[in-house]
């Protein structure tokens, strides 16, 4: 900056020429360039692969200068990850990150652009080259950082594309940030939506945020949030100029004195999951036919999803903060609220979360229970059984019934809301019969059963007591019926189980027995047959020498190996496919200008040739050598994902990865090691 | 195969030339005339280089040398040629070339003070070449025409100008692979036959008769080499009676070679703008 006024200077003394001035002005020319060349390091320009903090690869080129014998990025950055998955399914995507950096710090216009491309429509031929469209969608962020921090104008844009033509934005939001925080006018639009706000001096949404609802058929319907320096304190539905105001029953929306200091809480999802679980009341009778309680909830909803994007993640991309994943500026935050909060008190706090582990504990023993084929066989038979499903069913529906408010209890957002108020509306009534009506040998038949009794208000340690005395009552019948029932499943589950186990094994057998006759036969299917199909006869061999309980324990475990054997199958057929397409990746077709016909040539010749001549031979005979339950997936996983690592290096600059190979001991495993993890 | 051509008789074969054309109008000879035969070694560096898509530079250089009576083949400097072009490949069985060349003759008899030392011939040049694939070797037509200004290397002889007219037919056989691939040797037959026109080309249209078998070996993508004995005659300019006879040793290596940027199938901009 300082060498910008220095130039300036110099202009202003030279511009107007005054011979005078001349000499003064070329000493100072002549000193300012020698200090200028001792001051500024040699820019240095790196072009290769690149590590993003969360350890996604790709391939960068940036300017840096050495500083203490290290590298300090000082100029334009720009990372992309580009992966493409032709042979599959013609799809391509990637990422590119770029902007520039001062000394380390990110400072200037960055971008961050995400695509999923499919491969679209036919070939074209553009002069020498194949083009072809795509159609996919595609995600940018957009800022300037000033010293690290955000500063300026922000932008969120997702959009559609067809045949490689913007077909349709399915999100823009437009914002100002100064120092940090966000200023002024936050605009943006979504399928039918458009939005406008603003922001205070603090950051805090201001005034009121219009939502504009495009209506298909109808006028459209602007919704009004009017925020008092970050608290929603109003809300309406303007339609026609007429305006509606939305009431939200356990949602404070009055600033009232002697009630509690308000919060002030970054905006996340948790924000707008309590603004949906209040109930909304508002008049509609005026507007019968064109507004309902159903698109009402529908409105706020798109609102909501609207505002969660821009203000709870703003620097967010699936899930990633896009301008976290390198160095260079500090965190942006979510934007603040400010909220009436309903704290629990910690005993609440206790109940209720021991309330929501009663409450699904004891639905999975119900669920269970009924769903056993046992117990679905039995009692019909079994008079206890009977009676015990009977009342197992009448607690299923309660619980049923009552799971929503649990749920809601144990939400963060509750705390954001007047839950008692929510609660209070809702009137509950778990109220049991005292007498069960079953069927027995097929004959209707009544029975006294000693229920709970009934629970109507939402206090928490009423709800505990409920739920425990539910729960006691759950486990004691489940344990009573557990000796008949244990032996129903033995016997019913084994004889079952192992024709299965059968089928499979020589189904497995067929498989490898026959492949000669098929089209997808390979040499490895060739290869591996004999050893798999010594492995299933083992194996089976050894589970019928046991004993009908320790087989019962292990038939489940065999079943599913034999699933992976069958699996094998499948996985070397691919893995050939792999294998020949990998091929086919790494060689390379070259125009000779002298035969008028094209050559051959292997690409990264020292790479594949590792790959090709010594880690699969090496992966296939360690697959072959321990064909065994344990250990088939993992071996497998080995292989794949030296075939994916290999696909990526494919596109990479792999110098420096070779000559890390050149030099590495003979050691496939030394091999994979530098392979995989580079 | 001994051959040693002296000064002496170079200088009376010139001789019988110059005395037989005197006599050409009153007394032309019965029967065509061979002239002693005489040896030469031709070494070619050829290079194209892509461009663009479709344009290529043809760079050619050839280091010739003249056998004499202290060696056959090497004995002296013969000539040193330069031939460039823009190729242009209209598709992947037809191309055109279109550029200069510039050929230095030297003394065919160095010290001669009747002989300049060196003399310079410049010509410009295009050229037709069709490729047809037939099973797995490339037959191969082409046509080069030149249009060249060059005199002897005789003190004060004078400039003229000629047309060559030249068509070429050769084929690359892979001997042992069934296509043209890096580690493939290949055998080449090769014809090529000059004419040429102009106003000193009295009776002698057919310049050169070339016969080129060689042999050959593919490196890589973009090298090979190749190598061969090839036999010439023609009429000399003149005399039409009298035909030129040289054997003429061949080495030859070409380089294709492609200049442009890495491009993948879905352009970058389109992912990456």
């Amino acid at each position: 900056m300082i060498y910008r006024h220095l130039y300036r200077f110099f202009l202003s003394c030279c511009y107007p020429i005054q011979l005078s001035a001349l000499p003064s002005c070329l000493v100072f020319t002549l000193f300012f360039s020698l200090s200028s060349v001792q001051a500024q390091q040699p820019a240095q320009r790196y072009e290769g692969r690149y590590r993003l903090l969360d350890s996604v690869t790709g391939t960068a080129i940036y300017d840096y200068i050495m500083l203490d014998g290290d590298t300090v990025k000082n100029g334009n950055f720009r990372f992309q990850q580009f992966i493409e998955h032709y042979q599959d399914s013609d799809t391509i995507h990637g990422f590119v990150l770029d902007g520039p950096f001062t000394r380390n710090v990110k400072n200037g216009a960055w971008r961050f652009v995400s695509r999923d491309f499919t491969v679209s429509g036919n070939p074209q031929a553009l002069d020498a080259r194949v083009v072809y469209n795509v159609t996919g969608e595609e995600s940018l962020l957009k800022t300037t950082f000033k010293s690290g921090t955000v500063d300026g104008q922000y932008e969120l844009l997702d959009r559609k594309l067809v045949d490689s033509d913007a077909a349709d934005t399915t999100y823009y939001a437009q914002l100002s940030y100064q120092m940090g925080q966000p200023r002024g006018t936050l605009r943006g639009f979504a399928p039918q939506l458009q939005t406008q706000g603003q922001f205070d001096e603090e950051g805090f949404p201001h005034g009121d945020w219009h939502f504009t609802h495009a209506q298909d058929s109808a006028a459209d319907i602007i919704e009004i949030r009017r925020y008092d320096h970050g608290f929603f304190s109003k809300h309406f539905y303007e339609i026609d100029q007429e305006r509606y105001e939305i009431s939200h029953i356990g949602f404070d929306t009055l600033v009232r004195s002697g009630q509690g200091l308000l919060t002030r809480l970054p905006v996340t999802s948790t924000y707008f999951r309590a603004l949906e679980y209040t109930e909304l009341v508002m008049d509609t009778t005026a507007l019968t036919g064109l507004f309902t309680d159903g698109n009402l909830q529908i409105l706020l909803s798109r609102s909501n999803q609207f505002m969660e994007r821009v203000l709870a993640n703003p620097a967010s991309y699936r899930g990633k903060n896009v301008w976290q994943r390198i160095e260079g500026s500090k965190i942006i935050s979510p934007i603040r609220i400010k909220i009436r909060k309903f704290p629990f008190s910690d005993e609440e706090k206790r109940l209720n979360m021991a309330n929501e582990k009663l409450l699904r504990e004891t639905r999975l023993i119900i669920a269970n229970f009924l769903d056993n084929p046992a117990v679905q066989t039995g009692r019909f038979s079994q008079l206890e059984l009977a009676r015990s499903f009977a009342a197992f069913r009448i607690y299923e529906s309660r619980l049923t019934a009552l799971a929503p408010s649990i749920a809601f209890l144990v939400d963060q957002a509750a705390e954001y809301v007047d839950h008692h108020a929510i609660l209070n509306r809702k009137k509950l009534a778990l109220r049991y019969p005292d007498t069960i009506s079953y069927e027995f040998k097929n004959a209707n038949a009544t029975y006294s059963y000693a229920f709970p009794p009934s629970l109507t208000n939402y206090d928490v340690a009423a709800i505990n007591q409920h739920l425990t005395e539910v729960f006691d009552d759950v486990q004691r019948v489940v344990h009573t019926s557990g000796a008949f029932l244990s032996n129903v499943v033995a016997q019913g589950e084994l004889t079952e189980k192992e024709e299965r186990l059968i089928d499979l094994r020589d189904s497995v057998i067929q498989l490898f027995s026959e492949q000669e006759l098929t089209e997808t036969f390979t040499k490895l299917h060739q290869r591996f047959s004999e050893p798999t199909n010594l492995a299933l006869e083992s194996t089976f061999r050894d589970y019928s020498l046991l004993s009908v309980q320790d087989r019962l324990l292990a038939i489940d475990s065999l079943l599913s190996c034999y699933q992976t054997y069958g699996g094998l199958h499948a996985t070397l057929a691919n893995l050939q496919q792999r294998l020949d397409e990998l091929d086919a990746e790494y060689t390379r077709s070259i125009w000779n200008a002298y035969t008028y016909t094209y050559m051959e040539e292997r690409v990264k010749e020292r790479l594949y040739n590792i790959y090709n001549d010594q880690l699969i031979p090496y992966l296939l005979t360690a697959l072959e050598q321990n064909l065994n339950c344990d250990t088939l997936s993992a071996s497998l996983s080995r292989i794949y994902s030296l075939l994916d690592r290999m696909m990526e290096l494919r596109m990479e600059d792999t110098r420096q990865l070779e000559h890390q190979l050149r030099r590495a001991p003979k050691d496939p495993e030394r091999y994979l090691e530098i392979i995989i993890t580079n | 195969m001994r051959l040693k051509l002296s000064t002496t008789s170079f200088a009376l074969t010139l001789f019988l030339m110059f005395v037989l054309t005197a006599n050409a109008q009153d007394e032309r000879p019965t029967e065509a005339i061979k002239q002693p035969l005489s040896t030469a070694a031709w070494n070619g560096f050829y290079g194209k280089f892509r461009i663009s898509d479709k344009i290529f530079w043809d760079a050619q250089f050839h280091y010739r040398r003249v056998g004499n009576e202290s060696a056959d083949y090497f004995g002296q400097m013969g000539q040193i040629y330069n031939r460039h072009a823009i190729n242009y490949l209209v598709n992947e069985r037809f191309s055109v070339s279109l550029g200069p060349v510039l050929r230095l003759n030297f003394s065919p008899d160095p010290g001669n003070p009747e002989f300049e030392s060196l003399v310079l011939e410049p010509r410009i040049w295009h050229e037709y070449l069709f490729a047809m694939p037939l099973t797995r070797s490339m037959i191969y037509h082409r046509i080069r025409i030149e249009h060249r200004w060059s005199r002897s290397n005789a003190v004060g002889a004078d400039w003229i100008f000629r047309n060559r007219w030249r068509y070429k037919f050769y084929m690359n056989i892979p001997l042992n692979n069934d296509k043209l691939a890096p580690g493939t040797v290949f055998f080449t037959p090769d014809v090529e036959i000059i004419m040429q026109n102009g106003k000193k080309v009295v009776d002698s249209p057919l310049e050169d008769l070339r016969i080129n078998p060689s042999i050959g070996y593919i490196i890589n993508p973009r090298i090979k080499i190749t190598a061969g004995m090839m036999y010439t005659t023609g009429q000399t300019l003149d005399a039409g009676y009298l035909y030129t006879n040289r054997w003429i040793f061949r080495t030859n290596a070409y380089f294709s070679l492609d200049f442009r940027k890495k491009e993948s199938r879905v352009p970058r901009t389109r992912l990456f703008d």
